[in-house]
């Protein structure tokens, strides 16, 4: 358990999760240095004992998993050091194998399940590592790295409007999608978060008014990997209620005060 | 170098576990110029209390200081100057420590998968468990060393 860590193990499914603990040892390991050994251990549903040349079955499964698991690592292991293990059989008795094998010092892995199930069920698999490993476990749930960032709260793919469109159908989006915020885009791009208020100061000549007479505040924008706090804190001074997120000049989503609310109220 | 944590948390229960993995927190503390959360909890008063009037509710504040002062000796001994920062906290454990997670935007939690109530071997502490379950970042457990 001695620092600086040299060897980390890393077991991954290819689900979310897993992705999720990779990233984290992908960042430790480039902390120190270290080499990342990444195991997809395959279960084993007949035991190779009673049934050895069944285990043969298996082969196709595990190139499929090699081949997985190097996609993997290329993805989001880049410039950092690892191995790519494949096991057969029972994945906890498979990851405290590969742990003392390869004398691990840390090991990191996702708590099972999906997010929302994960608060209840911790899944076997991880409570009997954690109880019998010798080095020390770091759990990493789906969305713990992000959770303090604008791409996890904002609405994705949001409804937009176009520059040139008539408030009468603008009107109709956000009544029937009930937004009070509605990015405004001009040759793909957003140019204008148009409001409720803007909108409403041109009752009566909703079909002969475009989007762009419409348009009363300055465009600000967020990226997804903005602090969510930082998005709230532009909302507020500014004395808005939502925000584009945009990401290399493309809009992605909308982010509004009840988003940055709901982040800050949310126990995890 | 970028730091990959800034702020740990070390619930700390004055067992042996909990100062193992105090060690472990201090060098990833001193590693990442972190600085350590060192958080103790002191038992919710029995639940026929919260019918008695708000006084008796009351944390005993000597005992609080006592778990402060307590803390700070462990500071002084085993955190060899990493910056931290003592919380003593009244309620059930794990709540706490995810309340406190929360509130100071704790990004590391480090700790004994064995606290008060641990069956060695049988048992992932409970505590641990619904820290592990339930929080929104990556916790860190150690298991004691004399069972390894």
């Amino acid at each position: 358990m001695s620092l600086p860590y040299r060897k980390i193990l890393c077991p991954v499914d290819f689900d979310e999760n897993s992705i999720a603990a990779l990233e984290t040892a992908a960042e430790i390991a480039r902390h120190f240095d270290a080499t990342v050994y990444v195991l997809h251990t395959i279960l084993l549903v007949i035991a190779p004992t009673s049934m050895p040349v069944y285990v043969d079955l298996y082969k196709a499964q595990e190139d499929t998993a090699r081949r997985n698991l190097l996609e993997l690592a290329r993805k989001h292991l880049a410039g950092i050091k690892y191995e790519i293990m494949v096991n057969l059989g029972e994945p906890a008795a498979s990851i405290l194998k590969a742990e003392r094998g390869i004398g691990a010092d840390l090991l990191v892995m996702s708590t099972h399940g999906r997010r929302g199930v994960s608060r209840f069920f911790l899944g076997s698999v991880a409570e009997l590592v954690l109880r019998e490993a010798r080095c020390p476990v770091m759990t990493v749930h789906q969305h713990a790295p992000q959770k303090h960032l604008v791409g996890a709260w904002m609405t994705a793919n949001p409804v937009t409007a176009q520059i040139d469109e008539k408030l009468s159908t603008i009107h109709a989006k956000m009544l029937e999608g009930g937004f009070r915020n509605i990015p405004v885009l001009a040759d793909g791009r957003v140019v204008a978060m148009l409001t409720e208020g803007d909108i409403r100061s041109f009752v009566g000549h909703f079909d002969d008014t475009p989007a762009k007479r419409a348009i009363t505040q300055a465009l600000v924008t967020v990226g997804p990997q903005t602090p969510i706090r930082e998005a709230a804190r532009i909302m507020r001074e500014r004395k808005i209620d939502g925000l584009p997120v945009v990401e290399d000049d493309r809009l992605v989503g909308i982010i509004t005060t009840s988003d940055a609310l709901a982040a800050t109220t949310s126990e995890g | 170098m970028a730091a990959v944590f800034s702020k740990i948390l070390c619930p700390i229960d004055f067992e042996h576990d909990s100062m193992d993995a105090l060690g472990l927190a201090c060098q990833l503390a001193k590693q990442n110029s972190a600085t350590v959360y060192l958080l103790t909890v002191i038992g919710a008063p029995p639940p026929a209390a919260a019918a008695l009037p708000p006084v008796a509710l009351n944390p005993n504040p000597e005992f609080e200081a006592a778990c402060i002062r307590r803390l700070e000796v462990i500071a002084r001994e085993k955190l060899a100057g990493a910056s931290h920062e003592i919380f003593v906290a009244t309620g059930n454990a794990a709540p706490e420590i995810l309340n406190l997670t929360a509130a100071q935007g704790i990004d590391l939690i480090v700790m004994g998968t064995h606290g008060r109530t641990g069956l060695k071997h049988f048992l992932l502490g409970s505590v641990a468990e619904h820290v592990v379950r339930q929080s929104p970042v990556p916790v860190l457990t150690i298991r004691p060393k004399a069972a390894g």
